[in-house]
């Protein structure tokens, strides 16, 4: 059995599909990411395949600030991906809101809704940068022991209420 | 044919250990073609393989009732149903078949397709809806030319025996029906251009939206699948034989793996056409060709 | 304007023009990328969180000295704080952030404690009472 769990995780690292989902962003950060899948970059040599559907994906990559209107679908496409599961935060807007923080239409970053493993910083961040990050997703896919988020666990990200004000005013509060 | 040839055939060679990785290889010939006809180094040779295998420990949703035991069962069912066509192609025509197999060899490569259709509809998602119309009406509109291609050739040759049928004939009637068969397959195969029917950008996967885990590998290994039926079937009627068994293989394989090179690279090389011009360029082939091969048809009879 | 096919041969002919998988482009010059600020030169004016777009940088000033932070993961590289610094001690390296996987994991700061004002004896004479 231990060699059928190697032989798994090896292809899941080896065999990322990846589904895009923009959650408010400028497209900055979109265009930047459908630059790596032309030529010059080519993300199938690592066997990456951009999917149309969330239920064949296995990586999540999401862009922009989580607006307001976007919210449920964010949490909606989170739970059609199935298990086991990478979520990609791109750009720094998911992983900070980047110039948005403290707007009213602006439910802050993606880390406040459904739990992040990579974040990829940049304004907008390079392709080979978000091939990094995509490559560092796959590698996690295959190596850890990934289970089933339950409702109770996702509950838990609430208290990161308010990170960017509080941050700023008291300088640099970490996340717990 | 005997029942153990049957099973044999069925399941080692040319059935289940021999055409899924040779179904595996086919998929990784039209992912390198298309890659290396637009600059790009495209996937390692054993990708089909990984993506397989991570499909099967991937989790699929839950459905309830007759919706789970039917979405479950058209996946498994194409692939049992090309698993059923390769064993009938004609490879070596000498190891015998049986009267009217062509029409059998029709209906399992045409099922795939109805499986794909049905998917759709069954899954109840609105993207799946909109992809099943879109396979259905070009299915509809291909196999009016695919249909009255094969019934010329069968007609010149006066045989609906694949085992007669596979020494070809040096009769134009024969050409022009492979031609035309070679035309169908890019729409059987939902190849650009006529790939509307699973277009991403615009409907996120079509009829197999709503699926993962161990049914979309059946999925993938079903389409590989096709890729060799098709293939196979179309140079099984048209290469020379020279009645060395080893000989004949290689040239075989040869000219399908060319023939899937061929039509991977007019699918890098075209776009994909919205679902009323496709049906529009079978409908104008169809009505024009199928006139030419009636009324051959109807020359050639004895 | 090139036909589909003579483009398909040019193509093949080319080859891969693709970077394998670990192999970066070069990085031409006037890049901006991380912000980098000299201590040494820095005097906790403040300028550069102020006109920072994103709040990535932030300055807290101590009864003696200060602590400038920067976070890149919030960073939109805009290039205003180097741009407003009046002492030109900030300089944006052309190395591009890397990928991480903890909250806040690039953060970075330096402490600047003040020197001590050595006793200077008032030199100006004290006003004369007036009389």
């Amino acid at each position: 059995m231990k060699l059928l769990e190697n032989l798994l995780n090896h292809c899941r690292t080896k065999s990322p599909w990846l589904f895009h989902m923009n959650s408010g962003s400028c497209n900055g950060c979109d265009i930047e990411l459908v630059a790596s899948i032309a030529p010059r970059y080519d993300v199938e040599q690592l066997g990456i395949h951009l999917e149309g559907s969330p239920r064949h994906a296995d990586i999540l990559c999401i862009t922009g600030p989580v607006t307001y209107n976007t919210l449920n679908a964010v949490k909606t496409v989170y739970g059609q991906v199935p298990h086991p599961k990478a979520v990609v935060a791109l750009g720094s807007c998911a992983a900070s809101c980047n110039a948005f923080a403290g707007s009213p239409t602006v439910v802050g970053p993606l880390h406040r809704h459904i739990p992040v493993d990579v974040y990829v910083p940049g304004c907008p961040p390079r392709p080979d940068a978000i091939i990094e990050g995509i490559a560092k997703a796959a590698e996690l896919l295959g190596r850890t022991e990934r289970k089933p988020l339950t409702d109770d666990d996702l509950k838990d990200l609430e208290p990161c209420a308010g990170l960017c004000e509080a941050e700023r005013a008291e300088g640099d509060a970490p996340c717990k | 044919m005997q029942i153990t040839t049957a099973i044999l055939r069925l399941l080692i060679f040319p059935g289940l250990f021999f055409a899924v990785p040779a179904a595996w290889f086919f998929l990784y010939v039209e992912r390198k073609t298309i890659a290396r006809m637009q600059q790009r180094i495209g996937p390692p040779l054993l990708q089909p393989f990984y993506d397989f295998v991570k499909l099967l420990g991937k989790e699929s949703p839950k459905y309830h009732h007759i919706q789970d035991l039917l979405l479950k069962l058209w996946p498994a069912l194409s692939v049992a149903v090309l698993l059923a066509a390769l064993a009938l192609i004609p490879v070596f025509p000498s190891k015998g078949g049986f009267s009217g197999d062509l029409i059998l060899l029709i209906t399992l490569l045409e099922l795939p397709s109805i499986f794909y259709m049905l998917a759709g509809f069954t899954s109840r998602s609105v993207y799946g809806k909109v992809g099943s119309m879109r396979e259905a009406s070009l299915s509809l509109s291909s196999n009016l030319l695919f249909l009255t291609a094969v019934m010329m050739i069968a007609v010149s040759a006066h045989t609906f025996r694949l085992s007669e049928l596979a020494v070809p004939a040096a009769s134009a009637a024969r050409w022009l029906g492979v031609a035309a068969i070679v035309l169908c397959i890019p729409a059987k195969l939902r190849l650009n251009p006529f790939s509307t029917s699973s277009a991403e950008q615009e409907i996120y996967s079509g009829p197999l939206t709503e699926y993962s885990g161990s049914d979309l590998a059946l999925w993938e290994l079903a389409h590989g699948l096709e890729w060799l039926a098709l293939s196979g079937f179309v140079v099984s009627l048209s290469f020379p034989r020279t009645g060395f068994i080893l000989a004949d293989a290689g040239i075989f394989a040869f000219l399908c793996i060319a023939l899937v090179v061929v039509l991977a690279t007019v699918a890098a090389a075209t776009a994909r056409l919205t679902i009323d011009r496709s049906v529009r360029f079978y409908w104008r082939w169809s009505v024009a060709l199928a006139v030419v091969f009636l009324a051959s048809a109807v020359l050639f009879r004895r | 304007m090139k036909s589909i096919v003579q483009l398909l041969i040019h193509n093949l002919h080319e080859g891969s023009i693709t970077l394998p998988y670990p192999e970066r482009p070069a990085i031409l010059g006037a890049y901006r990328g991380m912000v980098q600020n000299a201590p040494e030169e820095c005097t906790g004016c403040g300028l550069c969180a102020y006109v920072c777009t994103s709040s990535a940088i932030t300055v807290q000033r101590a009864a003696d000295g200060f602590r400038w932070s920067y976070d890149p993961g919030k960073c939109t590289f805009c290039a205003r704080c180097t741009q407003r610094c009046p002492k030109q001690s900030l300089t944006m390296m052309d190395t591009r952030p890397p990928v991480y996987q903890q909250l806040g994991g690039l953060k970075q700061f330096h402490d600047v404690k003040k020197k001590k004002k050595p006793a200077v004896p008032p030199s100006n004479p004290q006003p004369e009472a007036a009389n």
